[in-house]
């Protein structure tokens, strides 16, 4: 048989999209939602692009560092770098109730780097998220970031819980307007966040008639906007 | 009347159009289990530079953004191994249609180990021409490159792959 011509063959090699791909950027979209619902809107400025996030660094001009502990204001959003940089590289995880130990498991998978797991320590960033770096704990204070404290307060907790629900029912189903604001407004109230509010700002259009949620920590609100269908 | 969108709908409008394409991208780059955190990284980019993005180059400027996080995050990667594992996952459904195309599904082994000896600059210059249709111009705005090196460049790996398939199907090495 006469040899193909290599180049043609390898045209026909792309890999078909992987059948849960719909699915699995329907996922990524929420996530991306969630994450720069506290953020704000992007400008036409410079920001610290982190990859994982814009992050403005607050420089302290004062003599003496002052230790600050905080909680997470976004515990939807968890930044792990790979070094001490907070320009350099990083992994983006969605949510996770302990932050150091997500970002542990990624440096023991080989993840972030070859050589062992170090000290890790935990930092809240100025979106109010958690940044985990290598280091100890004084690290967040030197680079500008109160440090984590731990764990999640019942209301944080029941936020990533609520997090992880809306990405699996709107990832899986098309909901239209009524129906999405219906259904969030249902979580939230099987949630127990009395406070909680749901918004869906404009009328979907008829070529993106499945929504997708976001999570507005800040402001306490879901907000829900129009999809194409999946 | 021209609606005024919200800045969230057209993002979610932009990432619908785009994200086929910075998908299958992503996934000649990083093993299959990476590359929705580079999709998701790349996104969170596009929308904290919404602004900036140029229009009519959306394409070209996010592959440039999964590039930058691809490399940036996973430098132990070797793009070839990424590439040829990307193909040869693929490859029992590919198979099926390589032989309803008329190729012979032997002749895949050798390419695969053409592309494994590959410069990652070769292979990346097969994928943006091969699968994404990309012209020299295109690619060397990517690449931030004159059109003309990029167009050397492809001839010149292109040769390379046909040369050393043609070596290999001579010489009878196929594994």
């Amino acid at each position: 048989m006469k040899p193909t011509d290599p180049v043609d063959l390898f045209q026909q090699l792309e890999p078909p999209t992987p059948g849960n791909a719909e699915e699995r950027d329907a996922s990524i979209l929420a996530a991306v939602h969630a994450h720069v619902a506290t953020k704000q809107k992007p400008r036409s400025r410079n920001p610290w692009i982190l990859g994982g996030g814009a992050v403005a660094i607050v420089l302290t001009t004062a003599a003496f560092a002052v230790l600050r502990t905080s909680s997470v204001s976004d515990p939807t959003a968890v930044s792990c770098y790979a070094t001490v940089d907070l320009e350099g590289d990083l992994v983006a995880l969605a949510a996770s109730d302990d932050p150091i130990q997500a970002c542990r498991q990624l440096w023991i998978d080989g993840t972030l780097g070859n050589g062992g797991v170090p000290p890790l320590a935990g930092c809240v960033n100025n979106a109010g998220a958690a940044a985990v770096v290598p280091g100890e704990g004084v690290l967040c204070n030197r680079l500008g970031l109160d440090e984590l404290e731990a764990g999640l307060t019942v209301e944080q907790q029941t936020v990533v819980d609520i997090n992880a629900v809306l990405i699996d029912r709107f990832g899986t189903e098309c909901f239209d307007q009524v129906a999405a604001v219906e259904e969030v407004q249902r979580q939230i109230d099987n949630a127990g966040l009395d406070s909680w509010t749901v918004d869906s700002p404009e009328a979907f259009d008829p070529s993106t008639p499945c929504a997708v949620p976001g999570i507005d920590t800040e402001n306490r609100r879901i907000f829900v906007i129009g999809a194409r269908a999946r | 009347m021209r609606r005024v969108r919200s800045l969230e709908y057209q993002f979610d409008t932009f990432f619908t159009a785009h994200v086929h394409d910075v998908r299958r991208y992503t996934a000649t780059f990083v093993k299959d289990e990476r590359v929705d955190d580079v999709v998701q990284r790349t996104f969170i980019t596009a929308w904290e530079r919404f602004a900036d993005i140029p229009e009519g180059s959306e394409r070209i400027w996010l592959l440039g953004v999964v590039r930058n996080h691809a490399r940036n995050t996973w430098r132990s990667d070797r793009r070839a191994d990424a590439l040829v594992a990307a193909i040869e996952h693929a490859r029992p459904e590919v198979s099926v249609e390589l032989t309803r195309n008329g190729f012979d599904p032997t002749e895949i082994a050798p390419l695969m180990q053409v592309l494994r000896d590959l410069s990652d600059n070769d292979c990346e210059l097969m994928v943006l021409s091969g699968w994404f249709e990309m012209t020299p111009t295109e690619i060397g705005e990517l690449f931030d490159k004159p059109a003309n090196t990029i167009r050397q460049q492809l001839f010149r790996a292109r040769k390379i792959v046909q040369e050393r398939f043609g070596d290999l199907i001579e010489s009878g090495k196929l594994q």
